[in-house]
């Protein structure tokens, strides 16, 4: 068409449109066009084509502008020689749903480095959710092992856009280098290996994949697998920090995500366990075929029975990995062999029954390739076992009482026997061979005393159990007590024998925390039996010094039950005692070793009633001693882990004094020898708490001046706790801990000005608690550290201004105080934070009506006043039960200086 | 960044915008560059606003780059509707490069893209109703070139009808007229179907 013909058709189709009604229309178009139907067919078609109202015109190309723009970074040739922050794009690399990689340098400084460099397509426009962006980002870098592609770096670039900067890793993705390489399975599972260790490196440090594929691992030339990536995925999810975007972007691979991954469920480090699994599978099946004919069109998929059968001609078995094609193997991946097993294992729906994490999938392909036995197949059974535990806590419990009963009557039995045959005299042999069987049957409470009510303690939900065990225990020893009057030897045994069941019940982690009065009876009950036998010989050094012994215990259990006045008569006494027994016997290494730790007991109790400087000297007298101790002692574990434990001791009374140079000085010693100890000994649990201790006292001492150590001692504390956790995650003991090496990195952020990561942190803890009371509804201290823990959170959030966060949290803890406090009137502690949980939740209130007006202002302000009044009235309920700290004295003056202040403010 | 633009190109491009009035035909050219980049910019920083909920003002775009790389007290009104004017030309080759780096793309088979990804789906299809929204205006161009440049202003620059008629010297009915006839011939161009004619 011309532009003359153009014109009559745009006149004549303006006029048109200007007359609606279509007899009309068409009359004028008779008139105008005059016959020249080919004008006329043109304007009709036009008329026609009159665009909806909905069409994509109608709204500016900018609705779906910025859309294009960022989906399409990646294609944009413009990015090359493009900077982010001092890195130089030279190339992009691969692109993702998520935003497109390149190939970068770093170009400003001395030194070039290539980099891989991945431009986000989102950004924050949340600063709260940008920080915790960061945050994470840190924790990612943080991550350094021989297989993790590291990150490197971070920031936002000129546009605005976050970027993320890893090790640029030259490779191949893992199947395709094992494939095209035609790696023997064994060369593949050394691989997978690797792989595995990387991700379980990751999982101790609580950084969960999220994205396990074959193209996340890419293979170096070196023959080094990397994975890429880690932890990212989190980072670029839109519900990343709990938000919720308007695409519906989620990183996973259909092929090789979990279940509950697809589900939207929790993703956790079972869910790498999964996507290994796949990929062990994948790797061991090594297809040849092209990666196109691997892809569906719907993404990802399995390969079919016909692909697995090429795979199985064409993989080759042997350790040198030369084609034999068509040879049997005896246990072949196809053949429903071990390998299968572990594969299935790992990709179990049920999240709990894959392996327990990345290294034991590893242990198990690795045991695979020495020949051993898998785990894979017995632990249906363990599954099973564990599962009949889970579901019969009470008959678990009764199978414990029944071994209990039975030991308690054969004992009666033979002692019996053994009084009868004493009295008559009888021969000597049938003594002697009831003398052995009373030894036996000792042996036999002592091991279940020593080792299996221990062990049933650390058993997750066995609450009840150890309870029964308990109690069990005590009715036997009760019952031979009343029958040892005059027998000494019997008397010493039960004394030990109550000691035993006081130790268990006093344990500062035994689970319940009504128990500390149970452990103190029974070993009032051991003591005076000691003190009898002393009576009988009262120079006996072996018996003064189980007295001591005994003094000390009772100290230790005084002291957990807040009475440090009798805590430390008994620790004096203790020290008395010792002291007396070591001058007589330098060399004795218990009279030593007892003297060092009374000292440290009743030093601890000095420091708590503010006693610094009889604190200090008491520690500083522990640690003569230690350094007095003949050569020989000196080199052994128990004595550095003393010195160890009286620096710190040491160290935290001097910062508590002020004395801050000092204290940190003698928290380096402390930390110097925890760590070389636990270096040492790297499977000795028992050293591992030490290192841990030491650190969280550490941290807490630099928190006295707010320094930011603080923080990097609560991250050691949290690091060597979670291999812990790592290494036996049933271990509940453990999982408190972590819990508190948490809480304690929430705290000293929170003072180091990082209150938002303090949060985070703070949720953790909460987090895991809750996981652990929810398995042991009985359990009292679980639920007790879970509320303290919601106390912090509570307060964290306050001091975040995040008012309505901050009063969820403390309503949680409250319900779970009252509930304990109302289940035991003696539980003075639970009640004293209830006071601390109702003062928050006032002074969240407040924040509250500060922002508000009106009714709601009056109402916020009478529900802080009305939990002014509650905090008041529970220390005042303390105080008339005598139990009120001095802390908590100011605290109530405080209250009621408040509660006045809103008397007369109306 | 705050920073990125400073005095120097904003006194440049203002002195550009200048001479481009005064009837230097290179200025346009050497304009082109310094409000594509600003262009750009700014659409991904509203893609972030975006994303908090608050939506794309279709004259926000550009009259932002205006007010921050041209230095106000220096132009006329006239001067202004030139700029937005060019920054709709701007707007659209950004937009239709971008199109057809996209339509490339999936012939090339990025491999990366996951199936999962929706919201690209519908990406996919605005870029291919840009690119051919694209073939379809040059048509026009070649018959009617002010309809041309209204459908540029209006629909890749988000300019108003009056700004549209400012920056090409004539009436706000006659930017009316023009788009309503021009969408009519986009449409059939298109190819899209025949619609009511009661419409």
């Amino acid at each position: 068409m011309d532009i003359e013909r153009w014109r009559q058709v745009e006149e004549i189709l303006d006029s048109a449109l200007d007359v609606p009604e279509p007899a009309e229309r068409a009359r004028l178009l008779d008139r105008a066009c005059a016959g020249d139907t080919d004008l006329r067919a043109e304007v009709e078609s036009l008329l026609a084509h009159h665009a909806p109202s909905e069409s994509f015109i109608e709204s500016p190309a900018y609705a779906f502008a910025p859309e294009l723009l960022l989906a399409d970074d990646g294609a944009d040739d413009k990015f090359t020689n493009r900077r982010a922050g001092p890195y130089k794009i030279i190339r992009e690399i691969g692109r993702g749903g998520m935003g497109a990689v390149f190939l970068a340098e770093r170009a400003d400084g001395e030194f070039t480095q290539e980099v891989a460099l991945k431009v986000v397509r989102r950004g924050f426009a949340d600063p709260e959710l940008d920080r915790r962006f960061r945050r994470e980002r840190q924790i990612l870098a943080s991550l350094n092992h021989p297989n993790i592609a590291r990150l490197l770096d971070g920031g936002v670039s000129e546009d605005g856009e976050p970027y993320l900067v890893m090790e640029y890793v030259e490779g191949a993705r893992i199947d395709d280098y094992c494939d095209g390489r035609s790696l023997a399975r064994r060369a593949r599972l050394r691989l997978f290996i690797e792989v595995c260790s990387a991700v379980s490196y990751a999982h101790q440090r609580l950084v969960v994949h999220r994205d396990i594929k074959p193209s996340n691992i890419l293979v170096n030339g070196g023959g080094v697998p990397k994975l890429l990536d880690f932890g990212i995925a989190k980072l670029l999810d839109p519900e990343f920090g709990g938000e919720q975007t308007r695409t519906e972007l989620r990183a996973f691979t259909p092929d090789y995500a979990s279940p509950e991954q697809i589900a939207g469920g929790q993703i956790t480090t079972a869910s790498d366990v999964y996507s290994l699994g796949v990929l062990l599978r994948d790797l061991l099946r090594g297809t040849n075929l092209p990666p196109e004919a691997r892809r569906g069109p719907g993404g990802w998929r399995s390969p079919t029975p016909s692909d697995r059968k090429t795979v199985a001609a064409n993989l080759p078995t042997d350790e040198e990995g030369t084609n034999r094609k068509g040879r049997t193997r005896s246990r072949g991946f196809n053949g429903g062999g071990e390998l299968e097993n572990i594969v299935a294992m790992a990709r179990h729906e049920d999240p709990a029954r894959r392996y327990a994490s990345a290294s034991q999938l590893a242990e198990d392909v690795q045991r695979y390739l020495d020949g051993l036995p898998v785990r894979a197949q017995r632990d249906s059974f363990t599954y099973r076992a564990a599962k009949f535990v889970r579901r019969n806590r009470v008959g678990v419990a009764a199978a414990a009482i029944v071994l209990l009963t039975l030991l308690g009557g054969v004992a009666a039995t033979i002692w019996q026997a053994r009084r009868a045959t004493q009295q008559a005299r009888v021969a000597a042999r049938e003594r002697d061979r009831a003398e052995r069987r009373f030894a036996d049957v000792r042996q036999l409470s002592n091991a279940l005393l020593s080792d299996i009510a221990p062990r049933i303690e650390r058993l997750p939900g066995a609450t009840e159990a150890r309870q029964a065990v308990l109690t069990q225990s005590l009715k036997y020893l009760d019952s031979l007590a009343r029958e040892a009057a005059g027998d000494f030897e019997l008397q010493g045994e039960l004394a030990t024998a109550y000691e035993k069941v006081g130790d268990l019940q006093g344990n500062p982690n035994n689970p319940n925390l009504v128990a500390l009065t149970d452990a103190l009876a029974s070993y009032e009950k051991a003591q005076a039996m000691r003190r009898a036998l002393l009576g009988q010989s009262p120079r006996d050094f072996e018996r003064r010094l189980l007295l001591a012994n005994n003094h000390r215990a009772l100290g230790d259990i005084r002291w957990q039950t807040n009475e440090p006045t009798e805590s430390l008569r008994n620790a004096e006494a203790a020290i008395s005692l010792y002291g007396e027994l070591l001058s007589e016997r330098p060399h004795s290494v218990e009279a030593r070793r007892g003297l060092v730790r009374s000292l440290l007991d009743a030093g601890q109790v000095r420091a708590t009633n503010e006693q610094y400087r009889e604190a200090i000297s008491s520690f500083r007298r522990a640690i003569a001693l230690l350094s007095d101790a003949p050569d020989g002692r000196r080199g052994e574990v128990e004595h550095a882990l003393l010195l160890a434990e009286a620096h710190k001791q040491l160290g935290n009374s001097l910062s508590w004094d002020g004395r801050q140079p000092e204290a940190e000085a003698e928290m380096a010693r402390a930390v110097a020898l925890s760590e070389s100890l636990f270096a040492a000994n790297p499977h000795d649990n028992r050293l591992r708490t030490a290192l841990y201790q030491t650190y969280m006292m550490t941290s807490s001492v630099y928190e006295e001046v707010n320094d930011p150590l603080s923080n990097e001692y609560a991250f050691k504390a949290l690091k060597i706790i979670s291999e812990a956790v790592e290494r036996d995650p049933a271990d509940v003991r453990a999982g408190q801990q972590l819990a508190k090496a948490y809480s304690r990195l929430g705290v000293t952020l929170d003072n180091t000005g990082r209150g938002w990561e303090s949060v985070l942190y703070l949720g953790k803890a909460v987090r895991i608690l809750r996981g652990l009371a929810d398995g042991e509804a009985k359990n009292r201290r679980l639920r007790y550290d879970l509320a303290t823990a919601y106390i912090r959170l509570g307060d964290a959030e306050y001091r975040q201004r995040n008012f309505h966060d901050s009063l969820d949290a403390l309503g949680r803890a409250a319900a779970v105080l009252t509930e304990l406090s109302d289940a035991d009137a003696t539980d003075n502690a639970s009640l004293r934070n209830l006071a601390n949980a109702a003062e928050s939740m006032a002074k969240a209130h407040e924040g509250l009506a500060a922002r508000a007006a009106g009714v709601e202002r009056q109402s916020r302000r009478q529900m802080a006043r009305q939990n002014y009044q509650r905090a008041s009235d529970i220390l005042l309920r303390l105080e008339a039960g005598n139990t009120l700290s001095r802390h908590d004295r100011k605290a109530l003056d405080k209250l009621q200086a408040v509660l006045q202040k809103y008397e007369r403010g109306g | 960044m705050e920073g990125s633009v400073k005095d120097s190109p904003r006194q440049d491009v203002t002195a550009l915008l200048l001479d481009w009035s005064a009837g230097d035909p290179e200025a346009p050219a050497r304009l082109m560059p310094l409000v594509y980049d600003e262009l750009r910019r700014l659409a991904r920083a509203y893609l972030r606003d975006e994303r908090t909920g608050h939506t794309l003002q279709p004259t926000a775009l550009v009259n932002e780059a205006y007010l921050r790389i041209i230095d106000q007290r220096r132009v006329s009104i006239e001067n202004r509707a030139q700029f937005f004017g060019l920054a709709a030309t701007l707007m659209r080759h950004i937009l239709v490069d971008h199109a057809r780096a996209r339509a490339a793309g999936k012939r090339g088979g990025s491999q990366h893209v996951l199936s999962l990804d929706e919201a690209r789906v519908a990406v996919e299809e605005r870029a291919a109703e840009l690119v051919a929204l694209d073939e379809a205006l040059k048509s026009l161009a070649e018959i009617d070139p002010r309809k041309s440049r209204v459908v540029e202003m209006r629909f890749f620059g988000g300019l108003s009808v009056e700004e549209t008629a400012r920056a090409l010297g004539v009436s706000d009915k006659t930017v009316m007229r023009d788009w309503r006839i021009a969408k009519m011939w986009l449409h059939r161009e298109m190819g899209g179907g025949e619609s009511d004619p009661e419409l």
